[in-house]
């Protein structure tokens, strides 16, 4: 085989072989997707979004659990925004290029790919085994904030970053201070951006459940008491999945579908938002 | 001259040799005659080690149009950022000498005299009393870049003003509608104050930092090449614009555009490595260059 | 000149705004964040170390390397969790590894521009899906998928005492060490992809059009070429997907069998250290128990640390 038609058909096969390694990864896609939509859909109604979970073999639903969700995430991205944007902040504005600056920024992007279930184990040692006793939704919602924060001080980093200097040298000309500078102008010109960390942390720890596991535990009631066990979606998947009972599982896919579908909205809102910040 | 003996340092330095830093020729000045609202005096200026400015002199008319110009690196862009002390946003930039507004050495405000105070531990030094920022709103800047803020037609303006004073709604309208009138901008926008600032156009951007410039009415407003971005449309009306506000304000402008500076300028300062080589009323400058330096530069021999 | 529209008093005491006061006390609330987040992550590994101590104390050295997992008698070894931790995630890199980066290459170079956004998004959002959906989906598609089609006929068709029928032995649930590689190479395919592909797109388009001018093939291009200019980033990618795939619970929880011993083959069932904290630790039945677990989580903390500083370190050479 001549040289020319040897390269020829290896690079044939190369492209042949990356075509193939992406169809792969797309029919993955395809295929979870396919069955969160087929074993979920089913079993979505109103009784989901109304209902606490069951005993086996009785109806009911995921109201506790999506209930804790929103709670903990809520609670746990209000902590994680305001720590992560004042960071975030910090090291675009003031000691980013310090040697404590590069520290900060290690460390951050450490927190950031620590496996989460180390995290809930911190907090098991403060929350609950120290300060309150007992499991609790707070010692959910600082997990949560915990593995949101890094995300969001990264994002603000970059974002802040972008703006041109400018535009802080303008509002200083007028006799503006630096702080007030980065609250009335900045910030502002970085909206968008800021908001997209916030959204791709929220993605982040909504589907989040080893740090749930020992935090706040779980609770088959409805309940809004922070302070004590509370429920949560992926808690409550893991604990049906698991379980030998039918309609528990059921329950569990629609739980799954739920996520899913939350987390990828939350996703793709992020990204839009992401393009337009880059638009010219 | 001995031709055996002469060693390199002291070789004669040629009109048009580039080894001017060594020299020290005195810049070749004709002071203006009215009052001087701005001066600097003797103004060295450093980033770190570098030295950028060598004891330049500056005396800027009131209301009257200042241009600064020069080749590329010249240090007019660094002369006029030292004027409003914007480098204080740069640790490691450093200015000596003095720069005198309406008589007193704003230099030596509170700030920098303290940390001068506790570097050198000498008691003596006295500060002015002046506060940066008190400061930054008597000597305006406008960039080459236009800056808007992300807000309003209406609160770009407002900005500077809210920062020094609480103004009621009508009284801030007022202000508004002035500024924006000596911009030349106030017919293009008037009914759009709501508006974001980014929505304009590039000239109309600029004119917008002029309007939001000159809003807190200071002393001397700088502008830092603010054509250099815009079209040749949107620069004829920057330039009117100028000449206009010349007569409530006094500017000075950094400009490569040779003909802008002989087009609306007052007094022009030639400036080259650092140092003002000459100061005349412009027309003169143009038309009767007395640096060699000079006369290259404005008869396009070199830039 | 007209009446200041402003008194600027050289004293004058300057507006609230920007107060000397307000600009410390901002600065200083930014400073507090930044070393809240220094404070949390050394509060991680303090609370690792002292939970860990007495588990470590008791077994010394030989608790990395002791296979015994018993709590009636009190005895822990990590050595099983750690085998299973770092042989599902090499096996998911090899995996993975080669999936990410033609995912990665067809992207750049071969995918017309069209479709190579929506293409983009759609592995980004494979990256999205929370881990506990690939857990459920492993466990009721792929395990008994693989247990039908693949354990099932290797276990009929070869004998269990040839040396093909040792490495796939095991019970043919599809719940082993090898399923939750292939789960875990699913999820950080994406992710690798995603870097690898930026990496690429730092290559300046006059080396790619040279080459191409040149006449090389798309292959000689890519291999020759960019892939060299690339570098150590391509290690560094390694190395995350590696970091990823240490600390990952809930995917692997599900499918891995969560059996404490030493995996005898690659269809044993076993355990990873992440797997095994978040089975046990809610109802570990004693104070020595809890610390195996916590010692367990030191153990993988600094694996992980150790990973992602190599990445971050070879990584950082290729940021422009």
């Amino acid at each position: 085989m001549d040289r020319a038609l040897r390269r020829k058909l290896t690079n044939g096969i190369f492209v042949g072989a990356c075509g193939l390694a992406t169809i792969i990864a797309l029919a993955a896609l395809v295929l979870i997707l396919w069955s969160l939509v087929k074993e979920g859909v089913g079993g979505i109604d109103a009784n989901i979004f109304t209902m606490t979970q069951p005993a086996p073999g009785s109806p009911g639903g995921l109201k506790n659990a999506i209930t804790g969700s929103i709670l903990m995430c809520g609670c746990g991205m209000a902590i994680a925004i305001v720590v992560g944007i004042l960071a975030g902040t910090w090291l675009a504005e003031y000691g980013g290029q310090t040697p404590y600056g590069h520290a900060v920024r290690f460390l951050n992007d450490v927190l950031l790919s620590a496996p989460s279930i180390l995290i809930g184990l911190f907090v098991y040692e403060i929350m609950v085994a120290h300060l309150f006793g007992h499991f609790s939704g707070y010692a959910g919602a600082l997990a949560l904030a915990l593995l949101a924060v890094p995300i969001v001080t990264r994002t603000t980093e970059d974002m802040l970053a972008l703006q041109p200097n400018t535009l802080r040298e303008a509002g200083m000309a007028l006799g503006a201070g630096r702080g007030f500078v980065i609250r009335s102008i900045i910030w502002k010109a970085a909206s968008a951006g800021l908001l997209t960390g916030g959204l791709l942390g929220f993605a982040r720890i909504s589907g989040e459940t080893a740090p749930l596991l020992f935090t706040s535990l779980g609770n088959q009631f409805f309940s809004l008491n922070m302070a004590q066990p509370m429920a949560s979606l992926p808690t409550t998947i893991f604990q049906f999945a698991l379980s030998a009972y039918d309609d528990w599982r059921r329950l569990a896919w629609v739980g799954a579908l739920l996520i899913a579908v939350a987390v990828l909205a939350v996703n793709t809102i992020g990204r839009l938002l992401a393009r337009e910040t880059h638009r010219p | 001259m001995n031709d055996i003996a002469t060693p390199i340092a002291s070789a004669p330095v040629s009109p048009t040799s580039p080894n001017i830093a060594a020299s020290t020729e005195a810049p070749i000045m004709t002071r203006p005659t009215g009052e001087l609202v701005l001066e600097a005096r003797n103004l060295d200026f450093a980033y770190g080690k570098t030295q950028s400015l060598f004891g330049v002199d500056l005396p800027v008319e009131r209301n009257r149009i200042t241009a600064l110009i020069g080749p590329s690196g010249c240090g007019k862009s660094t002369l006029l950022r030292a004027l409003n002390r914007i480098y204080d946003m740069y640790p490691g930039q450093h200015a000596t000498g003095r720069v005198l507004l309406n008589g007193e050495d704003i230099l030596s405000d509170r700030g920098s005299v303290a940390r001068l105070k506790a570097r050198d531990g000498d008691v003596t030094l006295n500060d002015s009393g002046l506060d940066t920022s008190a400061l930054r709103a008597r000597i305006g800047m406008v960039f080459q870049k236009p800056t808007p803020f992300p807000m309003s037609i209406y609160d770009n303006v407002a900005f500077g003003v809210r920062l020094h004073q609480k103004k009621s709604k009508a009284e801030m309208d007022v202000i508004v509608e002035r500024s924006l009138k000596r911009a030349a901008l106030w017919d293009e926008v008037k009914d759009k104050l709501t508006a974001s600032g980014l929505g304009l156009s590039g000239g109309q951007q600029q004119r917008l930092c002029v309007a939001r410039g000159i809003a807190v009415e200071p002393e001397v407003l700088l502008l830092d090449e603010p054509a250099s971005a815009l079209d040749p449309v949107s620069t004829a009306k920057l330039e009117a614009t100028l000449m206009e506000l010349k007569k409530d304000f006094t500017i000075v402008i950094v400009t490569h555009n040779l003909q802008q500076a002989a087009r609306i300028s007052d007094h022009t300062g030639f400036m080259f490595l650092g140092k003002m080589i000459e100061f005349r009323p412009t027309a003169e400058l143009f038309e009767r260059p007395q640096s060699p330096r000079t006369r290259d530069y404005v008869t396009g021999r070199f830039g | 000149m007209s009446t200041a529209a402003i008194d600027i008093e050289p004293k004058a005491k300057p507006a609230r705004a920007q107060s000397a006061a307000s600009e410390t006390i901002f600065r200083a609330l930014c400073f507090s964040a930044a070393t809240l987040l220094m404070a949390a992550l050394a509060g991680v590994v303090v609370s690792l170390i002292i939970g860990g101590w007495p588990a470590f104390h008791k077994f010394g050295l030989g608790f990395i390397t002791s296979t015994a997992w018993n709590p009636v008698t009190e005895d822990y070894g990590a050595a099983g969790p750690i085998v299973g931790t770092i042989v599902t995630s090499i096996l998911a890199l090899i995996i993975a590894l080669p999936l990410a980066l033609g995912v990665s290459v067809f992207l750049v170079e071969f995918c017309p521009k069209r479709i190579a956004r929506p293409i983009a998004i759609a592995v980004e959002l494979l990256a999205g899906i929370p881990s506990i959906v690939y857990g459920m989906w492993g466990l009721f598609v792929l395990a008994p998928w693989f247990a039908t089609h693949i354990q099932l006929p290797i276990m009929m068709d070869f004998d269990s005492n040839s040396l093909i029928g040792r490495i796939f032995s095991g019970v043919p649930n599809g719940a082993n060490i090898f399923t939750a590689s292939l789960i875990l190479a699913i999820m950080i395919l994406p992710y690798m992809a995603a870097v690898f592909r930026e990496l690429l797109l730092t290559v300046p388009s006059q080396v790619r059009e040279a080459a191409y001018g040149l006449g090389s093939t798309s292959f000689e291009v890519v291999a020759k070429v960019m892939l060299p200019y690339v570098g150590k980033g391509t290690v560094g990618v390694i190395m995350l997907g590696l970091g990823r795939a240490l600390g990952e619970t809930m995917a692997v929880t599900f499918i891995i069998g969560n059996s404490h011993g030493f995996p005898h083959s690659l269809f044993d069932s076993g355990s990873t250290i992440a797997s095994t904290i978040a089975n046990e630790f809610a109802e570990a039945t004693s104070d020595m128990h809890t610390s195996a677990l916590i010692a367990l989580g030191l153990v993988l903390f600094v694996l992980t640390f150790a990973v992602l500083a190599v990445a971050r370190a070879l990584l950082a050479g290729n940021k422009n």
